[in-house]
């Protein structure tokens, strides 16, 4: 349930379930889809006869990236937004930030403690844009679900002053 | 018509409009690199890999990597591994810097290169003894060879029941070769289920007649 835009300032318990959701949401998107678009993209390359380009491992790394950045990190931030915003509609900036945290750590956590991947430079470069498109992806989604309300808020006062002036000319 | 127009409308704000252009464009700007990639390393049927040990082509649709060992001690290593795609077959290529071709020899106390050769064909066949026990080693072909404009050591082997694929057993061939580039140790491997390793033979030829080891 969204709530009131003026009648509350300051976060509840629930604003921090919804957001922790949230997070959850983009950094399960992640993690589901992450391996798919990465074999995708080898599969992309296979078929088309290219396979040998991998053997370039920077410009391999580099194409690589930005398919993942556009088809999972975007998509899981935006999801995540679209949750958190729907259902957290106060300091939005700042709400919406917490989601590339969340799934950035969480990745983090997984990749480190679970799959034992090694800290190297490369996995900071990937975490680094996995943060970037996440926090992209959510304020994108985040905007996308209260763009109505945002444009209200913006519209109201200067209708209050037009009726205002309306007013003081009769 | 002007309830679904205005519907769309609500559909495609800023966000989502920037939302669903920005992947186009990440997958747009992958593929680019992609091809930039392919185009400017492509060289007739292969691709053309340049550092500064080798240079090196390779058929485009085979996958590779490559790997830099660096150790200030016991010098440094260049490997690569190409892989033949839908079959067992692959290439290996390892190139020693003189510090790291000294340490080789001296760690394993070789002499000459057809110690080298004996070493590995026996190393890779007691691997394949550990999995298929029933896996047995007989020399094919051995001799001396040109690489470019050096002279170098090679043997071919075959391991007989090396593995087993949809209940048939499988035999495998291996072929090494072995020289010096003025320092530099060299080993260039070809192995692979023996009946793609025959049709393949004259890939690997010509992935060899065309490479060349910086000195």
């Amino acid at each position: 349930m969204k709530k009131g835009t003026s009648e509350q300032d300051s976060y509840e318990r629930m604003d921090f379930v919804h957001i922790l959701i949230g997070g959850a949401i983009s950094f399960g998107i992640t993690v589901f889809l992450i391996d798919i678009v990465q074999n995708l993209l080898q599969q992309i390359l296979v078929d088309q006869g290219m396979a040998g380009v991998m053997f370039f491992v920077d410009y391999y790394q580099f194409a690589r990236g930005f398919f993942i950045f556009g088809l999972v990190y975007l998509t899981s931030g935006f999801s995540g937004g679209l949750y958190t915003g729907y259902n957290v509609y106060i300091k939005l900036k700042k709400t919406l930030f917490a989601i590339p945290i969340i799934s950035t750590v969480g990745f983090i956590l997984l990749a480190t403690l679970l799959a034992n991947y090694a800290v190297t430079a490369q996995f900071i470069g990937l975490m680094v844009m996995q943060f970037a498109g996440t926090l992209l992806g959510s304020y994108l989604g985040g905007y996308a679900i209260n763009w109505g309300l945002l444009h209200e808020k913006k519209e109201s006062p200067s209708k209050l002053t037009l009726n205002a002036s309306k007013k003081a000319k009769k | 018509m002007q309830f679904s127009l205005k519907k769309l409308r609500s559909v495609f704000i800023p966000p989502v409009i920037i939302f669903l252009l920005l992947i186009p464009s990440s997958v747009l700007a992958s593929f680019g690199i992609v091809f930039f990639t392919f185009s400017s390393h492509e060289r007739g049927d292969f691709l053309w890999f340049e550092n500064q040990y080798v240079a090196i082509g390779f058929p485009k649709n085979w996958y590779g990597a490559p790997l830099e060992y660096v150790n200030a001690s016991s010098g440094n290593m260049f490997s690569a591994v190409f892989i033949a795609p839908g079959t067992f077959l692959a290439i290996g290529l390892t190139i020693y810097d003189p510090t790291a071709t000294q340490s080789f020899l001296e760690i394993y106390n070789f002499t000459d290169t057809r110690a080298i050769l004996e070493f590995e064909a026996n190393r890779t066949y007691y691997q394949i003894l550990a999995s298929s026990s029933g896996a047995t080693l007989e020399l094919t072909e051995t001799g001396t060879r040109a690489v470019g404009s050096y002279e170098a050591e090679y043997s071919v082997y075959l391991i007989r029941n090396s593995y087993i694929e949809n209940n048939v057993t499988k035999n495998i061939s291996f072929l090494t070769i072995f020289y010096f580039a003025n320092e530099r140790l060299v080993q260039v491997a070809y192995w692979g289920n023996e009946e793609a390793f025959a049709l393949s033979r004259q890939t690997f030829e010509s992935i060899l007649s065309q490479m060349s080891v910086k000195i």
